[in-house]
């Protein structure tokens, strides 16, 4: 167990503020994503953790006793770096070996164990044929492997990785991710990685720690934290967002003489935005555009991959652009062209009466007839 | 035809700047014939001459060595006030005089000097002295390892060795493992530099030694006095000695290049050395 508390950080003598009084608890067994845009203080947090750097205020507790007085060698610590720091004038076998060699006398083992060790965790790693080169004729993924064998070599309870897929193509870092999660749960071990990407964090994390200007903003498991980002910041980090003039009163909020409800009451706003997160937008068949809540041309469809993005430019709604998106089958399922009008649904949009406080969800209601 | 011209071109330079001097001076040195030759390099004050000069290049490089990796050290891996300016500082030598840096001494530890007088009372003498003839040496010669060290360790930065820490190595284990290693090539290169101008310092080992015959005579001022003493065979053939530990030199390194070559990582650390 891994407690986090209170971590304060500041560069040049206090003058910029890196982190400010963070804490979290991360439990035996977990993969905790550490989430945020640059700057956020994410990795500083992480070498902390690590006693590469050491924090102004605060303190960490490993299995409840205290980490700052033990030196970063005590901790017991492994670290995967974003470059992976592999050393380039030795061998892999070399590289994987030092945290073994480097051991005081009365512990190091002996040659042949060293050997067996090595071996071993380069057949988990699927390198064994590596051995003998040296990081420089390695690829990206092959390194990343290289380096992660080097930390486990000193078997850690703790793993922790700075942007472990930074480096990587798209299709390595996929493969990578799920090959990580499976090594995490083999091995037992407790970790935490930093990553600037909310998809990496989503698909990997058993929880998601999301930092922003040095500040923990959320902690959560990731379908909470999609669903229910803790303050703005979550929420527009979390995902693209449309933006919308609309008119709010109490626990009713009018949009193009639509109204939508809540079950939370908000103070009065007129005008007043509102964000719609674009999969919330629901095209109709061209055939029930009669039926539609809401109307306007189709500007643009974009095919990218898994989801369809469309361009709709709406007829009376502040600003009138939006952006929604549809599975693929629903282009042509729904007659979608460009040029022409069509009809859509909102299903929630979502209020936020300060920055800092959760949102208030409103969804489309139908007064009695 | 360009390419001709130019490999030509440099071909000629070096023949007239290199090849016919060197040439020159063996020619002279022999001039007498080789027992003559012979009888200069085995004379008493030419064998104290090579002496004091493998002294203070000796002492001169091992100061050098902890001053540079320290030094590049402080400057590569550390954030501190004054940086800029202390790296500004490491360029001196080479804009000074070293006549002047002769000077300079003198009016520091000479008897007339700033620190002359305690000095005295001590009972240590630095000018017109051994100790002289090192510092102004040292003086001259620190730029060589430190500006090659710093570049190399900047662009390398620190993530190796916090890579070494993080797996358990303590401080000794990770300057011979880790950072050592990465900047061998540097710091080889800055040795061979700093040797051969410490065994040719000329003008601020002139000023500082008092230039006292059997003593304080370097292999160069040993040069100048027999040369001035018109004994231009023995000054020749003391000069192809000093000839002779410049191609030691040369081909040492060589040697250690070529013999490890065939290692594709110390091909790496030459390019990041070269770059």
């Amino acid at each position: 167990m891994i407690d986090i508390q209170d971590i304060s950080k500041s560069f040049d003598h206090g003058r910029v503020p890196i982190l400010k009084k963070v804490g979290f608890t991360v439990h035996d067994g977990e993969l905790v994503a550490l989430l945020g845009p640059s700057g956020s203080g994410k990795t500083t947090l992480l070498r902390i953790i690590a006693g590469l750097e050491s924090a102004d205020g605060g303190q960490i507790l490993f299995d409840g006793h205290t980490a700052q007085t033990k030196r970063m060698r005590e901790r017991q610590v492994g670290f995967v770096f974003q470059h992976y720091a592999l050393f380039r004038h030795m061998t892999v076998f070399n590289n994987v070996a030092f945290g073994l060699r480097v051991k005081p006398w009365s512990l190091r083992p002996g040659r042949k164990t060293i050997r067996a060790k090595v071996n071993e965790l380069l057949e988990l790693m699927q390198i064994s044929e590596l051995s003998k080169r040296y990081p420089s004729q390695l690829s990206g993924g092959q390194r990343q492997r290289v380096a992660l064998a080097r930390a486990l070599a000193i078997e850690p309870k703790i793993l922790l990785l700075d942007e472990p897929f930074g480096a990587l193509d798209a299709n390595v870092r996929q493969e990578l991710r799920v090959w990580l999660r499976q090594l995490h749960d083999s091995m037992g071990l407790t970790s935490i990685f930093v990553t600037h990407d909310q998809e990496e964090a989503m698909d990997m994390a058993d929880r998601v720690v999301l930092l922003e200007k040095g500040i923990l903003q959320q902690i959560d498991r990731p379908e909470n934290i999609y669903e229910k980002p803790a303050n703005f910041f979550a929420y527009q980090f979390l995902g693209q967002s449309n933006q919308l003039l609309a008119e709010i009163s109490g626990q009713q909020l009018k949009i193009a003489g639509k109204f939508f409800s809540s079950n939370q009451p908000a103070p009065l706003a007129s005008p007043a935005f509102v964000y719609l997160r674009p999969y919330h937008i629901r095209p109709l068949p061209a055939s029930s555009i009669g039926q539609a809540d809401f109307t306007g041309r189709i500007d643009k469809i974009l095919f990218g991959g898994s989801t369809i993005k469309l361009h709709i430019k709406t007829e009376n709604m502040q600003p009138s652009f939006l952006e929604a998106e549809i599975p693929p089958s629903d282009v042509s399922d729904l007659g979608l062209v460009t040029g022409k009008t069509c009809g859509f649904m909102i299903r929630q949009l979502t209020y936020f009466t300060s920055p800092q406080e959760p949102p208030i969800l409103f969804h489309r209601y139908q007064p009695a007839p | 035809m360009g390419r001709f011209f130019l490999i030509a071109l440099a071909v000629i330079f070096l023949t007239i700047l290199l090849v016919i001097p060197i040439l020159f001076i063996l020619v002279e040195a022999f001039g007498e014939g080789f027992g003559v030759y012979w009888q200069i390099l085995t004379s008493q004050e030419t064998l104290n001459a090579t002496k004091l000069t493998l002294l203070v290049a000796f002492i001169t490089i091992i100061i050098n060595i902890i001053i540079g990796l320290s030094g590049a050290w402080a400057i590569s891996k550390f954030h501190f006030r004054g940086k800029t300016f202390l790296t500004t500082l490491i360029e001196l030598p080479f804009s000074i005089s070293p006549v002047v840096v002769g000077f300079l001494f003198i009016l520091l530890f000479g008897r007339n000097g700033w620190f002359g007088r305690w000095l005295e009372q001590m009972d240590i003498q630095i000018a017109f002295a051994v100790p002289g003839i090192v510092l102004v040496t040292i003086f001259v010669t620190f730029p060589f390892i430190i500006r090659e060290l710093v570049p190399l360790m900047q662009e390398q930065g620190k993530d190796d060795e916090e890579a070494a820490l993080s797996l358990g190595a303590k401080g000794w284990q990770i300057f011979f493992r880790v950072t050592l290693p990465n900047i061998k090539w540097g710091l080889i290169y800055g040795i061979t530099l700093c040797l051969a101008r410490a065994t040719g310092e000329f003008g601020a080992v002139t000023i500082i030694s008092g230039n006292i015959r059997g003593q304080t005579d370097t292999l160069t001022l040993h040069i100048k006095n027999l040369y001035d003493g018109y004994y231009s065979t023995q000054a020749f053939a003391v000069s192809s000695l000093l000839l002779l530990l410049a191609l030691v030199t040369l081909v040492l390194k060589s040697l250690l290049e070529w013999s490890s070559r065939a290692k594709p990582e110390n091909n790496l650390a030459l390019k990041a050395k070269k770059s």
